[in-house]
């Protein structure tokens, strides 16, 4: 069957765009290390919009709009399916390097996940408010795109966080501060993430969104993403996670 | 003729004291029994209008003592939100003496409330002791009971390493548990809990009571802390509500600030290297600048102001860092740079000429398979 996609966001766009780009110059199925995740789906197109570019700056018109191209590349989509990749990385600015002192938090999804009492307890409504603060214009832009397109709109879970061995070894630009500070536990990463998580899954549901899960299969059995699927930096998935991506993105959407 | 007022100093008479100075410079605070020094950690606890005093200690070269400090990746704005920063510890507003006494019998275990938990909504877990500490509640109870047992350990080293204790009276008007005699800050079904009054009754306590309290406070926390010093003052905030019948607000206002005061100086009087500063007089009298706002409850910050030079000229003269402020600067510093390094690391994942089979990212470009 053939489908169309819009996929518009920023940084974790890349992944999606490279394992799409890498499989189209291979003219057909994937190469590896792509096969478990074979994207072939005759007929089916995508478009992607990538927001990291200066070209699109500011995002918002003083009216509250898209930027005019952004405005224009929507409405001319003919896309079946409006996939948002918007924001997705806010829970690092909290979640990545230890901030002293040690916190931990309970999470109100999975109260039961350890908590480290010799941490500061802080409160998980308003580390909530924080991610809040901090995700609203990306939450503003996913309200924009669902409010400016026809039929379906996805929103796509950011990546897991990734195992600190990998961070450790690919740390710019943060290398000072996780020099000087370390690398935050596994565990408190891993509920940021999912606080961060549950604001988009509030907002999808508000806003008439569907949201896609990060793939199970790229996860240890903690939540931290498998070392293969993680880019060469401290907070994003490689083009194989990406792949894992768009495979579910597909069957989601079949 | 000799009599006992030719020894008074001018402070005694009120031609001297009050009418011969600018209504901005009177100074009813005599000077201290006890001073305070850059080294005194010292530890607030009150009514509203006590968390006028806790942000201008460092401001006045002395060490505010915060044992319960909110994170300092939390804005301040965010972290007053939720109770941080206001007193020495996050327990919200103490109106009453009792309130202040329980919370030290809960500390260390001598007093545990039957009902110790309200539920709020979307199934919020509300302290009953202090139901506003967080906007909508805690979100589940192990989140509660985890909050509850960390404040109450930063109550005990506050309570145990404090050097001045400063406590503002608010009110003698109090809602308490019949069971037990538990008394809460607030209603129940104000802001959270159901008022049943089968279980709840309104109380006002006398002078008596509130001096006895104060005095138990002061005893309990000496037997833990022996050279701790005492300052009293009475908020001079007037009641938001009166629960009595017989009584106008303003009525009502009144006889609770009266009992207050007459409780706060007999306390003292009786226990040594423990004051009363007279932050009330100098808001309410005739004789200062109207320093109340448009609703007439309000306390305006040149009020404020002069409370505070007041309490500076009495007890102190020195100064001294603000260390408690650094933490809270250097992580917001990091977090600014942080913020530059994720729009740097994004920015340079999508131009990342090192990645396989780089081209530059298309901009609305199909790429069909």
């Amino acid at each position: 069957m053939s489908r169309s996609y819009f996929l518009m966001g920023r940084s974790h766009l890349t992944a999606l765009w490279y394992a799409w780009h890498n499989q189209a110059e291979a003219g057909g199925p994937p190469p590896q290390p792509y096969a478990h995740a074979p994207l072939v789906a005759p007929g089916t197109r995508m478009t992607f919009l990538q927001l990291e570019s200066q070209r699109y700056e500011p995002l918002f018109t003083p009216e509250g709009a898209f930027h005019p191209e952004v405005g224009r590349a929507l409405a001319t989509s003919a896309a079946q399916i409006h996939v948002s990749v918007l924001g997705g990385n806010d829970h690092s600015m909290i979640g990545l390097v230890a901030h002293p002192p040690g916190f931990d938090f309970v999470l109100p999804d999975e109260p039961d996940l350890p908590l480290d009492r010799q941490a500061r307890l802080v409160p998980a409504e308003m580390l909530r408010e924080e991610l809040e603060r901090r995700i609203a214009p990306h939450l503003r832009a996913l309200a924009l795109l669902r409010a400016a397109v026809a039929g379906r709109v996805v929103h796509i879970e950011s990546p897991p966080p990734l195992p600190e061995d990998h961070i450790r070894r690919h740390s710019a630009p943060f290398a000072d501060e996780i020099a000087a500070l370390g690398i935050a536990p596994a565990l408190l990463r891993y509920k940021i993430w999912r606080l961060h998580s549950g604001l988009y899954r509030e907002a999808c549901a508000r806003l008439g969104v569907d949201l896609l899960p990060s793939p199970l299969a790229m996860r240890d059995p903690s939540g931290i993403m498998l070392p293969f699927g993680c880019h060469p930096d401290a907070t994003h998935g490689n083009a194989l996670y990406g792949g894992h991506v768009l495979k579910a993105l597909l069957e989601f959407t079949a | 003729m000799s009599h006992p007022y030719r020894q008074q100093g001018n402070e005694a008479f009120w031609s001297r004291g009050v009418a011969a100075h600018d209504p901005r410079d009177i100074n009813p605070a005599l000077p201290a029994p006890f001073t305070l020094s850059p080294r005194d950690k010292i530890v607030t606890a009150g009514s509203c209008f006590a968390q006028n005093i806790s942000p201008r200690l460092p401001g006045m070269g002395l060490h505010f003592l915060v044992t319960e400090p909110a994170h300092p990746i939390f804005p301040a704005a965010l972290a007053a939100r939720f109770g941080y920063g206001l007193f020495s510890a996050r327990y919200g507003n103490l109106y009453t003496a009792r309130q202040l006494l329980q919370l030290c019998d809960r500390v260390y275990g001598m007093f545990q409330p039957r009902e110790d938990v309200w539920s709020g909504q979307d199934g919020a877990w509300i302290d009953p002791f202090r139901p506003r500490i967080q906007p909508r509640g805690f979100l589940t109870a192990q989140e509660y009971e985890a909050d509850r047992d960390r404040h109450f350990a930063a109550v005990r080293e506050a309570f145990e390493t404090m050097d001045v204790f400063i406590f503002t009276l608010g009110l003698t008007e109090c809602w308490r548990a019949r069971a037990d005699g538990a008394v809460f800050p607030l209603c129940p079904g104000v802001a959270g809990g159901v008022y049943d009054p089968a279980r709840h009754e309104f109380h006002n306590f006398t002078v008596d009571e509130v001096m006895a309290d104060l005095l138990r406070f002061i005893d309990a926390i000496r037997r833990r802390n022996p050279a701790c010093r005492f300052i009293f003052t009475v908020s001079p905030v007037p009641l938001v509500a009166t629960a009595r019948r017989d009584a106008h607000v303003m009525v009502a206002s009144d006889y609770s600030k009266a009992v207050l005061r007459v409780a706060a100086q007999m306390a003292v009087a009786q226990r040594e290297d423990s004051a009363y500063f007279p932050a009330y007089e100098i808001i309410t009298s005739a004789a200062t600048p109207h320093y109340f706002a448009a609703d007439q409850r309000s306390v305006t910050p040149a009020g404020v102001d002069h409370v505070m030079r007041c309490f500076a000229a009495s007890f102190t003269g020195h100064s001294a860092p603000r260390e408690s402020f650094q933490a809270h600067d250097a992580t917001m510093d990091r977090l600014a740079r942080m913020e530059e390094a994720m729009r740097v690391d994004c920015d340079e994942l999508a131009l990342d000429p090192d990645y396989p089979h780089h081209t530059p990212l298309p901009s609305g470009r199909d790429a069909p398979i």
